[in-house]
């Protein structure tokens, strides 16, 4: 069957027709059409892979990567110079000649080694029959085991299998082991013929470790064909060397409202180096730098390593990204930002609550786990902040819910008495411009400011004024001090000035600001004494400086226990320095007429318009002022930093400070000033400036909406500081156990830091590295009052605990001219001191009894102190006392040693002071060789034919001179006997047998004797 | 410019704007010119040339160039497209029909293509072509994340997805009830209801305006005016505390709208007869009661006897006619309600707050 022929197409047609009939659209063209979305398609694809290719980390990482490698390059010339080529070519022809010499005279080493290959072939396969064998005996094991539940008739049969099984495979291990002995022996006479060879290769090896261990990081950063394939796109799936790194941090969250989402930070998937030491040259920039503190933070060996605390926690920013912009960095100022915007491409990040914290402000992190610490170690910045945030009393008046700003005492002076202490002019001078009369006071200015325009206004705060000190004075007690007062010399009493302890806390200096004082800030913390004559009554000031806590029983004002000739010759000095301009002042009228609009606007609060007029009427003028006074004080919020009388319940008028560095953007009111939209931009200004976000409002608002935040006058530098503990006020939420001061320790340290910072003791002593501030006018350093580094791992509990309730008990270094004042600590107070010296060297309150010196120690101890002249500087006794004269070269007297000291650190305080109080002026008799590792010179020297008479003396108590070599040459109990004989000396070297004695003297229950026998040694002066 | 700019912001505040919208929807309905191609073309040309001359605008600009809003902008387009093109074919027929020729619609159905390739293949380019479109578009504009949700500090404004700025919107002049569950719900049995309400067989199958005027005209006003155009209104011109702003007006979180309105009772009793406002609730609100009892119940029926809509009334049937215009009554609610808060600051023609009923 011939198929029918198919219709023949026009063939031949000479121009065929653009549309066939039977098809709606044109064909020709719907192919093109299609053509070219196909190759559109395809270019968007395209596009897209390498859109999602092309991510700036991956070209970090790359960049890193190439500069490490040149990095490594110089590391290896580095290297290669080490190593002596001289040495490296004798070594490789030594290696050389070996070769040939095996290979002429023994050809025994290549039969060898064929046969060792043999072996290994027939060790292969007699481990596979022996894994076999084992495989058989499990399963006929299992067979055997069914078959007996079962209770099969083959089941005596199978345990006959399983019996031949077991002899197989033990002579398949057998045949294996054989050969494996056989292969042994063959290898270890090779290794024989072969000793030569690879002694010197290995010679050669070591010689050029070094250099060897740089070129293989250096050749695993190659860009070679594996490097291109796996980081390819679309081929990254399988294991790229460019990749996100990411550290999970269970501890750290995010609150995501209604969950919590463990943190996870990827800033070192761009920051690549910020955990490996050494990229920290001028020629490493960022990204690619190291973190400037590894050994604080983000270091293994750091307290806070990046596994456990990463980065955002401190810096801020979007833990998950990894995009420049995403991440939230934000810039520290205008250049900062040009720079960004054009090489990065940067945005700020409208909708991220904690953006990167500006470089300079990330101490600000700090507080999300140290919210507890009044002052966080080694964070400079944030510590002047809190300082500053403690004695401004921005917690007064603004909450700040925070453990360290919690019970913090009211930073201005008690003003129930003040009629007592000044006069009304001299309040309203001050009250109107406190700096104008003491350029350092913490006291703001509240009135005057840029937001108060038109005369009406300025004689609005005029009255307002007036008004304060009339209700102060209403509401004053006024029992007059004594008109007259002892004489006293000003002379002398500069003198006591400046080396009683005064100037621990005060100044007396004009034309000086904070900012200048603050790098011995601690002189700040009572004010500055320029011009108290014309401030003060004499009266007052002479009960004042014998007592404080007569007038105002709270203050931190402490005792220096001053004589009263004392007292009038410091009244008398302070009393010099006085201003005409603030002496005879009379408080100018208020305007009625402002004054009653005022009284009327605020009786209209509670009254009707009608009601508000009547009641005014009724007021006498008098009255009206002190009702002024009573709002205008409570609008101002004085009775925050001030003990006022009628304001014991009323709450503080600020803004709650807690959240503040998460406050929402919208919820901060830029007005018209055109500022970057940030926080801290926000904050900065209005630190600088209160007042300036009311600008162009000033005649839209009311008089009594105008901003009301007082002006500090802070400078750039002191706004940075306070700034960068605000913006750290955060929600952010941490677990407990990353934050500090919940644990016993850290709790112990923060509230003793807190006592610290509250009593000012950095003002004369020396805490944690900072303090000291009364250097300013105690040049000498021996003169300086104590190092306290040591001084929990050094005093006993009990001792400390009296001496801070009274230091007066005691005087160790009668040589200083400076008191340790009495504060009248409570018990707690107390408490928390010995606490916090014992936290901070990690030791317990309370040592069991001083065991007792043994006889060899004893003896030892005798020459040994002698030997090294101990009672030299160390009265050890009135003769010793006598001896040497009372000169500041000299140390505590040793007699105290026992009450005072914990024996167990005596010996180590012996073997190297310089490691427990940096600076001392105790001499270091034990050369470190090595670290941690102490020569004692005092073997040697015993040889010496000068010593022959204690040799003898030490001798009674030791069996042989090698015994007592052995003993002087142990450093640690060399040290030992030294304390021995100093708790000799001092009355508590109590003889190991008797121990009821020991007993008595561990608790410091001698402190009178020991003050007595003190007393005795001071009597040379 | 700036005045120019002054001017448009002032006519689009919604007294203005919903006053011009409804002249110029007037005009539209009457007009033919505007359903042919160069009528179209001008109008795509109108509005094409106001969108770039306003994106100049950086305010104008910020609020439309929003990543959330970039679709709502290309929809207006589309809203206005599609009205054009099915008028434009209705007015076409419609001059067809008067020639007694075959409409549009039946010259198509009689001109039948293949599924494949014609159907399949043009299908084929066009899902190529959305592919391209969408993925260039998800490369471009990327997505408008902010922060995580957070019950205690909601984003200000606070707005509703695109699709129901328009009920958002309604929520300015009613209480949440009537714009958030009554009007959305009759919207939606109102739409059930139109095949049962309108059974004319007129217009199926084919566009035609001259057959279904009043039909086209009311439903293309629901549509246009108060669902479109208030969607519009809801993007664009809302701004923080749901403010209005006018589309070249900066979005001050501090703007300040003295807002106190009125209750009808207020009017009645205090304005009207200077007496307090009763004690009894039901008494109080009597006023408004009867107004919208009035509206309701009474208005249908002396509109079934007037004149114009009898012959409606006698061709539909009481049922039908009732259903549809009492609909249509809750329909125009919406604007009386507006102008009258425009006007007279009413809040609420009843307020019964002791049971949280308010109309």
């Amino acid at each position: 069957m011939t198929p029918p022929t198919p219709p023949t197409p026009p063939k031949a047609s000479p121009t065929p027709p653009e549309k066939r009939p039977d098809r709606h659209y044109n064909f020709g063209r719907m192919n093109m059409v299609f053509a070219v979305s196909s190759l559109l398609l395809l270019a968007v694809t395209l596009w897209m892979v390498f859109a999602d290719y092309a991510q700036p980390w991956k070209r970090y990482q790359a960049e890193f990567r190439a500069l490490e490698r040149q990095k490594l390059a110089k590391d290896t010339e580095g290297e290669r110079k080490k190593i002596n080529e001289q040495q490296v070519a004798q070594l490789k022809k030594d290696v050389q000649a070996a070769q040939t010499d095996l290979e002429k005279h023994n050809r025994g080493a290549r039969e060898l080694e064929q046969r060792i290959d043999r072996l290994k072939a027939e060790i292969y396969t007699a481990d596979a029959a022996w894994k076999k064998a084992k495989g058989d005996l499990d399963a006929s094991r299992f067979e055997y085991d069914t078959a007996l539940q079962a209770k099969a008739g083959d089941a005596a049969e199978k345990g006959r299998e399983v019996e031949r099984n077991k002899k197989a495979l033990e002579k398949a291990k057998q045949t294996r082991e054989d050969l494996e002995a056989k292969r042994d022996a063959a290898q270890a006479e090779l290794a024989e013929k072969k000793k030569a060879i690879t002694e010197a290769e290995k010679k050669l090896d070591d010689l050029q470790s070094g250099l060897s261990s740089v070129e293989k990081r250096a050749a695993a950063l190659g860009k070679g064909i594996d490097y291109l394939i796996l980081n390819a796109p679309l081929m990254d799936f399988l294991q790229p060397s460019l990749h996100v790194q990411q550290v999970v941090l269970p501890g750290l969250y995010h609150n995501m409202n209604f969950t919590t989402v463990s943190r996870v930070d990827r800033c070192m998937t761009c920051h690549v180096a910020a955990n490996r030491p050494g990229f920290d040259g001028p020629e490493w920039k960022e990204p690619f730098r190291t973190h400037p503190k590894l050994d604080v933070y983000v270091g293994d060996g750091s307290p806070h390593p990046f596994t456990k605390f990463g980065c955002t926690a401190c810096h801020g920013g979007l833990d998950r990204a990894t995009d420049f912009s995403r991440a939230g960095h934000s810039p520290k100022d205008a250049a900062q930002e040009r720079d960004w915007l054009r090489r990065l491409h940067w945005e700020r990040q409208r909708y991220l609550e904690n953006p990167i914290l500006p470089s300079g402000m990330s101490e600000a992190g700090c507080v999300t786990c140290h919210a507890a610490d009044v002052w966080t170690p080694k964070a400079t910045t944030q510590e002047t902040g809190r300082f500053l945030l403690s004695h401004m009393g921005c917690g007064s008046c603004h909450l700040i819910d925070l453990p360290a700003y919690k019970d913090l005492r009211k930073p201005g002076p008690d003003l129930t008495r003040i009629a007592e202490k000044t006069n009304p002019g001299w309040a309203y001078k001050w009250i109107a411009a406190p700096r104008d009369f003491h350029p350092t006071t913490f006291m703001p200015h509240f009135f005057f400011q840029e937001n108060i325009k038109g005369e009406a206004n300025r004689r609005r705060q005029e009255t307002e004024i007036t008004a304060i000190v009339s209700y102060l004075w209403a509401n004053s007690e006024k029992t007059p001090y004594p008109e007259t007062i002892p004489a006293g010399d000003a002379k002398n009493g500069e003198k006591l000035f400046n080396s009683v302890g005064c100037a621990g806390c005060h100044i007396r200096e004009d034309g000086v600001t904070r900012t200048q004082v603050l790098p011995t800030m601690n002189r700040l913390h009572g004010p500055n004494l320029i011009r108290t004559g014309s401030k003060v009554s004499p009266g007052w000031l002479y009960a004042w400086v014998k007592n404080p806590k007569q007038y105002w029983p709270e203050t931190a004002m402490p005792s220096l226990r001053l004589t009263d000739p004392e007292a009038a010759d410091l009244t008398a000095y302070l009393l010099s320095s006085r201003d005409p301009r603030y002496e005879n002042v009379t408080p100018p009228a208020p305007d009625p007429k402002l004054r009653d609009e005022l009284v009327l606007g605020y009786l209209q609060a509670n009254l009707t318009i009608e009601g508000s007029q009547k009641k005014l009427a009724t007021m006498p003028e008098a009255e009206r002022n002190v009702y002024l006074g009573n709002q205008t004080i409570l609008k101002y919020g004085c009775y925050s930093c001030h003990n006022i009388k009628g304001y014991d319940n009323v709450k503080p008028i600020g803004t709650e400070l807690t959240a503040e560095g998460s406050k929402p953007l919208h919820q901060l009111d830029f007005g018209h000033v055109e500022i970057p939209e940030t926080r801290h931009d926000w904050i900065h200004e209005k630190l600088l400036r209160p007042r300036i976000f009311d600008q162009g409002k000033e005649s839209v608002k009311d008089y009594n909406d105008l901003l009301k935040m007082p002006n500090f006058g802070m400078s750039e530098e002191e706004a940075q500081a306070v700034l960068t503990n605000v913006v750290g006020f955060t929600k952010e939420s941490v677990e407990l156990s990353h934050k500090a001061g919940i644990e016993p320790r850290t709790a112990a340290l923060a509230a003793g830091r807190r006592l610290i910072s509250n009593f000012n003791c950095q003002g004369c002593h020396l805490i944690e590295g900072n303090g000291h501030a009364i250097k300013a006018v105690i040049s000498e350093p021996s003169l300086l009052p104590p190092n306290l580094a040591a001084e929990g791992a050094r005093v006993q509990s009990g001792w400390l605990f009296d001496y801070v309730h009274d230091p007066s008990r005691v005087k160790m270094r009668p040589w200083l001219t400076v008191r340790m004042p009495t504060f009248g600590f409570t018990d707690e107070q107390a408490n928390t001191v010995l606490a916090y010296f014992g936290a901070r060297e990690e030791r317990q309150p309370f040592l069991s009894p001083f065991p007792g010196a043994d006889p060899k120690s004893l003896a030892v101890g005798k020459v040994v102190f002698n030997l090294f002249q101990c009672a030299k500087c160390h009265p050890a006794g009135a003769e010793a006392a006598k001896a040497t004269g009372m000169t500041p070269d000299l140390a505590p007297s040793l007699l105290l040693a026992h009450d005072r000291l914990r024996y167990d650190w005596v010996p180590s305080w012996i073997k190297d002071p310089q490691k427990w109080v940096p600076g001392t002026r105790m001499p270091s008799n034990f050369p470190e060789t090595a670290p941690g590792k102490y020569d004692s010179p005092v073997a040697a020297a015993i040889d010496s034919p000068a010593f022959a008479a204690q040799k003898a003396e030490m001798m009674k108590q030791f069996s042989s001179e090698a015994e007592l070599k052995a003993f002087l040459a142990d450093v640690d109990k060399v040290t030992t006997a030294l304390r021995d004989q100093i708790w000799n000396l001092s009355g508590g070297g109590a003889v190991a047998s008797s121990p009821a004695k020991a007993t008595k003297t561990a608790r410091g229950g001698k402190a009178e004797k020991g003050a007595a026998s003190v007393a005795g040694a001071a009597g040379g002066r | 410019m700036d005045f120019i700019k002054r001017i448009v912001n002032t006519l689009s505040y919604p007294y203005w704007s919903f006053s011009l919208v409804l002249v110029a929807f007037y005009l539209m309905m009457r007009s033919k010119r505007l359903w042919t191609k160069k009528g179209g073309l001008i109008l795509l040309a109108v509005g094409t040339v106001f969108f770039i001359l306003s994106l100049f605008d950086p305010n104008f600009r910020s609020i439309v160039a929003k990543p959330d809003n970039v679709p709502i902008v290309m929809m207006v387009f589309l809203v206005g497209f599609f009205v054009w093109l099915s008028m434009y074919k209705a007015t076409k027929n419609d001059e067809l029909l008067a020639r007694g020729e075959p409409t549009f619609e039946k010259t198509e159905v009689e001109d039948k293509i293949f599924t494949w390739p014609d159907l399949v293949f043009s299908e084929f380019i066009f899902m190529v072509v959305l592919t391209v479109v969408l993925v260039v578009w998800s490369i471009v504009l990327k997505a408008p994340l902010e922060d995580p949700a957070n019950p205690a500090l909601a984003p200000n404004p606070s707005k509703a997805p695109w699709y129901f700025l328009g009920l958002q919107e309604m929520l300015v002049y009613f209480d949440p009830w009537m714009a958030g569950v009554v009007l959305p719900g009759l919207i939606i049995l109102g739409l059930m209801a139109i095949p049962y309400i309108d059974t004319s067989p007129k217009g199926n199958g084919y566009f035609t305006f001259r057959e279904r005027k009043v039909e086209i005209t009311i439903f293309l006003f629901g549509w246009l005016i108060l669902w479109s155009q208030m969607i519009v209104i809801g993007t664009f011109l809302r701004g923080p505390n749901w403010n209005f702003f006018g589309p070249y007006e900066y979005w001050d979180i501090t703007k300040v709208e003295s807002l106190v309105n009125v209750d009808l009772s207020e009017y009645f009793w205090i304005k009207l007869l200077h007496v307090g406002l009763p004690g009894n609730w039901f008494v109080r609100e009597l006023p408004g009661i009867l107004l919208i009892g009035f509206y309701f119940f009474v208005l249908p029926v002396l509109l079934a006897r007037w004149k114009r809509l009898r012959p409606y009334y006698e061709k539909m049937g009481a049922p039908r006619f009732y259903v549809g215009i009492i609909l249509f009554l809750v329909m125009l609610l919406l604007p009386i309600k507006m102008y009258l808060r425009w006007t007279v600051h009413l809040k609420y023609f009843i307020h019964v707050q002791e049971y949280f009923f308010n109309i």
